[in-house]
């Protein structure tokens, strides 16, 4: 694998773009040397399928062929991944992926689903809260697991717990859009992966 | 499951108010497949390998604490100790290996790269000797490099010889870096019994039985204990050292939750064979207010850190924060303890300033937590002799009761007793400490080995 560093940044004409291999390792000091630079950095060459892709197609052919030998599935996505990824004439064998690999990637992708977020809402109570919050996390995708909600006195505090497997955004940009509809409506926020408070508080 | 509100907001108060964070997630990195006769060839292999094993460490590093809210404060990389790379080159020196270290580090955007290290508590090799007498220059001509010698085991005995070595060593490499206030010597670290997977630089190395490339994980959290203590003693109950034990475990356990949760996580993005390796449960002060270990003392009642009772208040809080780390990990390692760096800790640098806390008193606590004399300043005019038999008085505590010690002492060349110097950073600010002014030069130059200790009729 080919490793990118400042040295090769700085034998390049500055303005001017260096071809790397498509899964090169472009180190933290060399991408800013090449801001700095002003020298784009484009991968280039016979792409090997990705990690992504691979795991859309297993996915894929795991529900089609439900029940069917392993060995059948293997072909199967090796054949499909070959056809998409490769270009014509180029040698297929070496990136046809095992069935291991595409059951390890099936398996991380059901692990990153299965990831949830705890919201928890606080403030002066107000009329709409619930609603306003429960529509803004439908509207980015999210889906709601749990919730509960409390009124001690004027003081509102509501729990929710969202299913973040069919967020249709990064989880970073659900956590601000959720948090700056709270914040606009005076009241406090904090969104958190379940796993933080899991790991510190269950035993 | 639905969480009550009180564990969310306490969460969120560890968090923002308590200084929970990662203090460092480090990237150890094997070497041993770099040696070869030619020291050119050596240092572009090791070069290679530690820009190729840690190209993305801070980006994942970074992702991971977006994601998950919890601060990451320092990404670092920690290497084979490099006297058993360089050995096979013959050369007369490894400063270039240094050098080689710092442009990775410089690379990868690390602060710190370990491992400039050896391993001689026995006997000496060649390599192990052109790397000890490489230290003050590869120490002075780089920023990001750090060493640690192990000069003494609970299995082989102390030796001698190499701690006389390394007296001069800290003498030469605090007059080399005398103008920036002897910082080279804040870089180097004197061992017995030295761990395999410590996170925290600069004594980090990646040991001999670890693998390829592993990731450990140093917490911190003397702020999250330090209030806790406080709650605890302000909720009003009549309350016991035994109250305050279990507390602190309460609050270690959680901590070390949370290290083990981001460790995994950053080593599972990292991919490509890399391991998780350990959670490391030290309380690691900084010099933040409230991020202090010295706190916790004065908290549990004692005026300043070092006054009578503070060893074994200290006794209680190392004890403490080991039980519940065990309990919420099964991949405790490291060192595991509770750090007193001296400069590192506001509170401990008042101590010092105001006479509670002196080398002896600091000696004496440092039979009961880890690591030992930590950033210790002492006046410039030390000699090497006394340097060196400070360091064996300090292995001998770590080899008799079979645990680490650690040295890590600043001669400040040109200042005397109550000179401050400030370096800034998590380095904080040194207070020189008096050191006696008997002398131990003619038994320091016995030399030889003190034998092994007897591990059965302890007392």
């Amino acid at each position: 694998m080919q490793v990118v560093t400042e040295k090769e940044i700085e034998s390049a004409e500055p303005g001017t773009t260096l071809a790397v291999a498509p899964d090169a390792l472009v180190t933290p000091l060399a991408e800013a040397a090449a801001q700095a630079r002003n020298i784009g950095i484009v991968r280039h060459g016979p792409e090997a399928p990705s990690p992504t892709l691979i795991r859309q197609v297993a996915r894929q052919v795991a529900a089609r062929l439900q029940g069917a030998a392993p060995e059948v599935m293997e072909a199967v996505v090796a054949e499909v991944i070959s056809a998409l990824a490769v270009p014509a004439g180029a040698g297929s064998e070496s990136v046809v992926p095992g069935v291991d690999f595409c059951a390890a990637c099936l398996e991380q992708d059901r692990a990153r689903a299965r990831r949830r977020a705890v919201l928890t809402t606080t403030g002066k109570n107000q009329k709409g809260i619930a609603a306003t919050v429960t529509a803004r996390i439908a509207e980015l995708g999210g889906d709601i697991i749990d919730i509960s909600q409390t009124l001690v006195g004027d003081y509102f505090t509501m729990i929710i717990i969202v299913d973040t497997a069919t967020l249709e955004v990064p989880f970073e940009d659900f956590r601000q859009a959720i948090e700056s509809t709270i914040h606009e409506m005076g009241l406090q926020s904090m969104v958190m992966l379940e796993d933080v408070l899991t790991s510190l508080h269950r035993v | 499951m639905i969480f009550e509100s009180d564990e969310l907001r306490a969460t969120l108060r560890m968090i923002e108010a308590e200084h929970l964070d990662i203090r460092a997630v480090t990237l150890g990195i094997s070497l041993r497949d770099c040696p070869t006769d030619d020291l050119h060839t050596t240092c572009q292999r090791v070069f290679d390998k530690i820009t190729r094993s840690g190209a993305r460490l801070v980006s994942v590093a970074k992702e991971v604490q977006a994601e998950y809210g919890v601060p990451i404060v320092n990404k670092r990389i920690s290497v084979t100790p490099i006297a058993l790379i360089g050995e096979p080159t013959r050369a007369s020196s490894y400063v270039p290996l240094g050098a080689t270290l710092d442009r990775a580090a410089r690379e990868l955007g690390v602060d710190y790269i370990a491992g400039f290290s050896a391993l001689v508590e026995k006997g000496m090799t060649p390599g192990d000797q052109v790397l000890i007498d490489s230290i003050p220059e590869a120490l002075s001509t780089t920023d990001r490099v750090c060493s640690s010698v192990n000069v003494a085991s609970t299995r082989a005995g102390i030796n001698m010889d190499a701690i006389v070595r390394m007296g001069r060593v800290i003498k030469h490499l605090a007059e080399r870096t005398a103008d920036r206030g002897s910082i080279g010597c804040a870089k180097l670290v004197v061992f017995a019994n030295i761990p395999d997977d410590n996170p925290f630089v600069a004594g980090a190395m990646h040991g001999l039985s670890e693998g390829d490339r592993v990731i450990n994980v140093g917490v911190s959290g003397p702020g999250v204990i330090l209030s806790a203590i406080r709650r605890l003693r302000e909720s009003g109950r009549r309350i016991d050292l035994g109250d305050v034990a279990e507390t602190i475990k309460r609050m270690a356990f959680k901590v070390t939750r949370a290290g083990e949760l981001i460790g995994r996580q950053v080593a599972e993005r990292l991919g490509d064979g890399v391991r998780f390796g350990i959670v490391d449960l030290s309380l690691a002060p900084t010099p933040a207010v409230g991020d202090s270990v010295a706190e916790i003392l004065q908290a549990l009642g004692l005026e300043r850190a070092g006054a009578p009772g503070s060893t074994a208040a200290l006794a209680l809080i190392t004890d403490a924060v080991k039980k519940g780390g065990v309990m919420a990990s099964s991949s405790v390692g490291g060192l595991s303890g509770a750090f007193i760096p001296v400069s590192e800790d506001h509170a401990m640098v008042e101590a010092v300033a105001c006479g509670a806390l002196s080398l002896e008193k600091l000696e004496a606590m440092t039979a009961v937590c880890s690591v030992g004399l930590d950033m210790v300043a002492v006046p410039g005019d030390t000699s090497a002799e006394t340097l060196s038999a400070i360091i064996a008085d300090e292995m001998a505590i770590g080899v008799v009761n079979n645990k680490t010690t650690a040295v890590r002492i600043l001669p400040l060349i040109g200042k005397s007793v109550g000179d401050r110097i400030h370096y800034g950073g998590l380095l904080g600010e040194a207070v020189v400490m008096p050191v006696s002014r008997f002398s131990s030069s003619e038994f320091v130059g016995l030399g030889g080995r003190i034998p092994a200790p007897i591990i059965s009729l302890r007392n």
